[in-house]
């Protein structure tokens, strides 16, 4: 049935605190798009026209409200030096991070030469998502929005570093740790300049902060300054910044507006939790379970997606019906049709459009 | 058979071209004009002829495109072609213009530049809530008319030539009225072809002798014996229907029949009368910015028209034809769609003559599903 | 500007623009907002990237003007919807005026707390967008394509995601462009309230004072409408303090244009949504009145020291009828020429109007100078006065193919330019949204440029 908005125009007053037609729908269709094109994952990952193909055909085919690029949260750590294995048909796996310690950035051997920031039009493959949000964005930037994941400093720094080692190094090492994350906060702003030129929004993800590796302490002395700095550089640009932290947020959950996002992705929380902790500043997107998504039958989305819709829709900010984190490559179609489905009859604003006045 | 065969019309055509050079080479002054809000009594009380130029057709249109841009309206443009081809846009001296839609408003300047033909310009208030203020601004216009003719003619326009004309007119509405109205009954007489071209020849002749003709069409209905055959009753709509359109009405008019229409160059221009009460040229003012027409804003009162004569005349569907690129009737289609609550064809074409059987193909398939 | 210097004045790309922005100070960009609101939301100085992530794709093919007055301009102008529902959110009253292109905003200024603006100015959205979104919604309410691009406002009050639903929308018609005035009919099923108002004919030879008699009364109607709808009774200083302001920016445009056409201060088509901001003031008549004297200081200095922003030899044009896609006024500076007269439909905007006569008849004098309510001639007269000013060359007339008034005048005014001054014309339509200029239209523009260099 034809909707009297587009994805674009739906984003555009959820953004600036407008009711829309309907709750916008973002089931965290990545890799998953592969699969509904027809490609290999390898293939999606290495390609950026082939990333970009299978994002539109899977976006056309579900009538999903975003289109997002995303792989794995090692892109900026490999574009920087970390070695990735490229498995054919699944997603990119550290081999080798480029330091087995923290290094010493600051080292009379390194004054007065600054680490360079990653380079996106050169370094690792950050030019595939570069050259995939443009592709997308001429082919359907009018009326979808074009998100693109940009994994967070403390997540690329763990990814550049022995992950036992840096999460020591929080502990031991703490002011190492913080140069280390100015040095991926530079390269990730840079990143982050080249999609803004190709079209497309940055979403911050940090996975590797959340709850289920940190404590809710060093969140806020390491992940949340920096993710706040990066937030800040967005805001310059007066983007709406969205922060993805997938895993347990329940003990950080108050703290996360203080980054500065104006859109919150959420995984393991209840909603009312979040709204709670979060939902009068911030806009909240989520949180179906992925693994429901993947394993469960059709009509039982329907009734968990519709559920969650209601709750999600009490925010006071607003909602984003989406998964906690990205369906998983081997979703089957028919999950993720049940799950858009769902959440647009429960997410319907039968007001929209009635004439209002002051 | 037709009450009155077209080649009668087109003689009756010819013969008045004739009378009207005639009278020109006496000194009689022609003054064409285009719409209904023309106040064609101003005109004859000024001891002008008024003569409505709505020949259309698809040489005129190709000779116009010389003048003005493909995607003009090719009523206008046909207007241009023919003041060179048609012997009857030939015999006139003066053109009145009262700004309707856009591209009628400009078309007089084009004409005043490429045939030197002076025109009397009227502003009437686009706006249809018949305020005083807007009412005075139209009677003031009237009054630069008036001057204007005055001045073109010799002839004051005087109140009790106006008072003359006024009531001649209203007499040949209301004959013309009548006749259309004789299309109440089932399985009508009076053809909605026949009824066009009686209308249209109205308006070349002048009231004194169009009035015997609309008489005499009377006198034909009321003898001729009423058939049982019923076809389905249409109503006709649209942008001006020009003289050059009568193909439309027979390829309809083959399956169905046109009962009632809402067009310019029909029933709209005979639907009321000018009031009997007041100043000639007061009630004229009233008269003329009261019509209907589908470019007023708003334009509802056309709207309560088209619902009241499809009733009237238990239309069961409304051929819609609009010319390519006449914008304010073709942006109303699917609104007067949805307020007849009737089927529509709409056709939207030219004058060409190359798309005549799609359009029989289509009109076939419009009247088998009433 | 403290902590920004202007570069050398030319025109960048939107690549460019990005690393210019680089070096715009925190404190510019928190230093700029609108409706005297010092909340995040109202901020504006933006670059154009932040608009094009938001759909504005056009944006990457243009050209702009390398001023931070410019870029504050172009962030004020581009924000228009976001504020426009920020209007709404802090209180105010959001009236939608049609068809008159800049007298009735006079009037709904002066009332407190009410914004005016003009859906007419959503024409530019398809192509800002590259997009047919509006478009089909407009024809899914009967208005397809071969019209002007206009009825894309049509699409919309449909969708109502490009502006809040307005509280009152004044419709003018009346010697108007019919397919506007068709848009408007159409409108009327969304407007919660709607008034009608009356735009005159004007006969060049007839004196105009019974039409400026009509439209007085016409624009008390809409003072009465407005009194009803905000529960105030505006007094005439309000209104006189209205025209005032208006004026004002109408003032600082006149100078803005002589120093553009005279001087190659500012590019095309920043002077294009300067002469547009004369309309309605993209919403926020005193944020834009400081955007404007901004600029002007801007062009001031450059005229000053000798600086142009396009070559000054560049072939002299005026343009007729503003080009829905703004890109072309990017490629004819390109290819070597520069815009030294325009006649963009709104003449009415850029009249000064008289301050010491009552404030409605003040406005309705100012109307008489309207664009489309007189004669083509009339309108070709404006044409030749500014090519004779600014020693133009060539005229270039843009218009759309189906449009109304366009099918009609485009031949005329041509006639009339070629008649009065031996002048080349170029005459053309612009054609649908698209990520470039038609290869037909690039080749007729650069046809037209070079037989305006064997002129000289």
């Amino acid at each position: 049935m034809k909707e009297l908005l587009t994805p674009r125009e739906r984003f555009g007053l959820l953004v600036i605190d407008e009711p829309q037609d309907r709750v916008p729908v973002f089931p965290l269709v990545t890799a998953h798009a592969a699969r509904v094109a027809g490609m290999s994952v390898r293939d999606y990952y290495t390609d950026g026209v082939a990333m970009a193909r299978s994002q539109l055909v899977a976006q056309e085919a579900y009538g999903t409200d975003f289109i997002s690029f995303f792989s794995e949260v090692g892109l900026v750590a490999e574009a920087l030096g970390s070695q990735y294995d490229y498995p054919d048909d699944d997603l990119p796996l550290l081999a080798t991070p480029k330091w087995e310690g923290l290094p010493r950035l600051s080292a009379e051997e390194n004054r007065g030469c600054t680490q360079p920031a990653a380079d996106p039009l050169r370094d690792g493959r950050l030019r595939v998502y570069v050259e995939a949000i443009s592709y997308a964005y001429e082919a359907r930037g009018d009326t979808v929005p074009i998100l693109a994941y940009v994994p967070a400093p403390f997540t690329t720094a763990q990814q550049l570093v022995d992950q036992e080692m840096f999460l020591l190094g929080l502990l031991t090492e703490p002011e190492r740790v913080k140069e280390l994350l100015d040095y991926t906060t530079r390269s990730i702003t840079r990143f982050c300049r080249a999609i803004i030129g190709a079209g497309g929004l940055p979403i911050l993800v940090d996975p590797l902060a959340s709850g289920s590796v940190i404590s809710a302490e060093h969140y806020r002395e390491f992940a949340l300054p920096s993710e706040a700095e990066v937030v800040r550089y967005l805001h310059r640009y007066d983007l709406d910044v969205v922060l993805h932290i997938c895993g347990d947020t329940r003990a950080t959950i108050g703290m996360l507006p203080e980054t500065g996002a104006d859109l919150l992705s959420i995984d393991r929380i209840e909603m009312d939790e979040a709204i709670a902790g979060a939902g009068q500043a911030c806009r909240i997107i989520g949180n179906y379970d992925t693994s429901a998504i993947l394993l469960a039958d059709p009509q039982t989305i329907e009734r968990e997606v519709a559920e969650m819709v209601v709750a999600g829709r009490k925010c006071p900010k607003g909602f984003v019906a989406a998964t906690g984190c990205e369906v998983p490559v081997d979703t089957p179609s028919e999950n993720v049709r049940a799950f858009v489905s769902a959440a647009r009859e429960a997410g319907l604003n039968p007001d929209y459009g009635r004439r209002r006045r002051v | 058979m037709e009450l009155i065969p077209r080649a009668t019309f087109e003689q009756i055509r010819r013969e008045r071209v004739e009378e009207l050079a005639a009278e020109r080479q006496k000194g009689k002054s022609v003054v064409g004009y285009f719409c209904i809000y023309a106040p064609v009594e101003m005109v004859q009380a000024a001891a002008a002829v008024p003569v409505r130029l709505v020949r259309g057709g698809h040489a005129a249109e190709e000779a116009g495109e010389r003048y003005l841009r493909a995607d003009a309206c090719s009523f206008c443009s046909a207007c241009m072609g023919n003041f060179g081809l048609d012997p009857l846009f030939k015999q006139v001296d003066a053109v009145l213009a009262v700004n309707n839609c856009d591209m009628m408003r400009r078309l007089p300047e084009s004409i005043e530049r490429q045939f030197g033909i002076p025109v009397f310009q009227v502003y009437m208030p686009r706006t249809s809530e018949p305020l005083p203020h807007r009412v005075a601004e139209f009677r003031r216009q009237l009054d630069l008319l008036a001057a204007g003719l005055s001045k073109l003619t010799g002839v004051s326009v005087s109140d009790e030539r106006l008072e003359s004309e006024i009531a001649a007119f209203n007499r040949l509405r209301a004959m013309l009225l009548q006749a259309s109205n004789t299309r109440h009954a089932n399985s009508p007489l009076l053809s909605g072809r026949t009824m066009l071209d009686l209308a249209a020849t109205a308006w070349l002749l002048g009231p004194v002798k169009a009035i015997s003709l609309v008489e005499e069409v009377l006198r034909i209905i009321a003898a001729r014996p009423r058939s049982d055959v019923h076809r389905p009753r249409l109503m006709l709509g649209g942008s001006m229907l020009a003289e050059d359109d009568r193909w439309l009405l027979d390829m309809v008019e083959e399956k169905a029949d046109i009962v009632t229409d809402i067009l310019c160059t029909g029933a709209r221009w005979f639907a009321e009368d000018v009031p009997a009460v007041g100043a000639p040229l007061d009630r004229l003012a009233q008269f003329y910015v009261s019509r209907t027409c589908m470019h007023r804003r708003p334009n509802t009162d056309l709207y309560s028209h088209a619902q009241r004569m499809a009733r009237e005349f238990r239309v069961e569907g409304l051929v819609y034809k609009t010319l390519l690129y006449c914008d304010p009737y073709a942006f109303e289609v699917k609104r007067l769609q949805r307020a007849l609550g009737i089927p529509v064809l709409h056709l939207d074409t030219d004058y060409s003559t190359e798309n005549r059987e799609q359009i029989r193909t289509r009109v076939e398939a419009f009247v088998e599903t009433l | 500007m403290r902590g920004w210097t202007d570069p050398a004045s030319g025109r960048v790309s939107f690549d460019e623009w990005l690393e210019l922005f680089d070096h715009v100070p925190d404190e510019l960009i928190e230093r700029y907002h609108y409706y005297g609101n010092s909340e995040a939301w109202s901020k504006y100085l933006f670059p154009p990237q932040m608009f094009a992530i938001y759909g504005m794709r056009h944006l990457r093919r243009l050209k702009f003007d390398n001023s931070l007055a410019a870029l504050r301009m172009w962030g004020f102008v581009q924000n228009e919807t976001e504020r426009l529902f920020r209007a709404r959110q802090t209180g105010r009253r959001v009236i939608a005026t049609m068809g008159d292109l800049g007298a009735v905003p006079v009037i709904v200024n002066s009332f407190p707390d009410c914004v005016a603006f003009y859906p007419d100015c959503i024409w530019w959205t398809p192509f800002a967008m590259e997009s047919r979104v509006l478009f089909d919604a407009a024809a899914e309410l009967g208005i397809g394509d071969a019209t002007c691009f206009s009825r894309a406002a049509l699409g919309a009050f449909a969708k109502h995601s490009y502006f809040p639903d307005p509280d009152l929308v004044i419709a003018s018609t009346g010697a108007s462009c019919d397919d506007y005035s068709g848009v408007e009919q159409l409108v009327e099923s969304f407007a919660p309230d709607m008034l009608w108002v009356e735009e005159p004919m004007r006969c060049d030879l007839r004196p105009s004072g019974p039409l400026e008699q009509l439209l007085v009364k016409e624009y008390e109607r809409v003072v009465e409408r407005m009194e009803k709808l905000t529960g105030h009774s505006v007094t005439e200083e309000e209104l006189r303090e209205g025209v005032r302001r208006a004026n004002r920016v109408r003032k600082l445009v006149a100078r803005l244009r002589e120093l553009a056409f005279r001087d190659a201060a500012l590019a095309a088509l920043e002077m294009m949504v300067v002469e547009f901001g004369n309309l309605h003031y993209y919403s926020d008549m005193d944020e834009w009145t400081a955007v404007i004297e901004h600029l002007l200081a801007t062009a001031e200095q450059r005229a000053a020291g000798g600086e142009r922003v396009v070559d000054a030899d560049a072939l002299r044009v005026v343009w007729v009828t503003p080009p829905a896609d703004p890109l072309l006024l990017t490629y004819v500076e390109d290819a070597g020429a520069r815009m030294v007269g325009t006649e963009y439909v709104i003449n009415q905007a850029l009249e000064i109007m008289d301050a010491s006569k009552p404030p409605l008849e003040a406005i309705a004098k100012s109307f008489m100078a309207a664009s489309l309510i007189g004669t083509s001639k009339a309108r070709a007269q404006s044409v030749t006065s500014q090519a004779r000013e600014y020693g133009a060359e060539g005229v270039i007339i843009s218009g759309i193919f189906g449009g109304s008034h366009c099918a009609m005048e485009g031949r005329l005014i041509a006639d009339y330019v070629k008649a009065e001054l031996d002048l080349p014309v170029l005459e053309f339509d612009v054609t649908s949204p698209s990520r470039e200029i038609s290869r037909q239209i690039g080749t007729r523009i650069d046809a037209f440029l070079e037989v305006l260099r064997s002129r000289r």
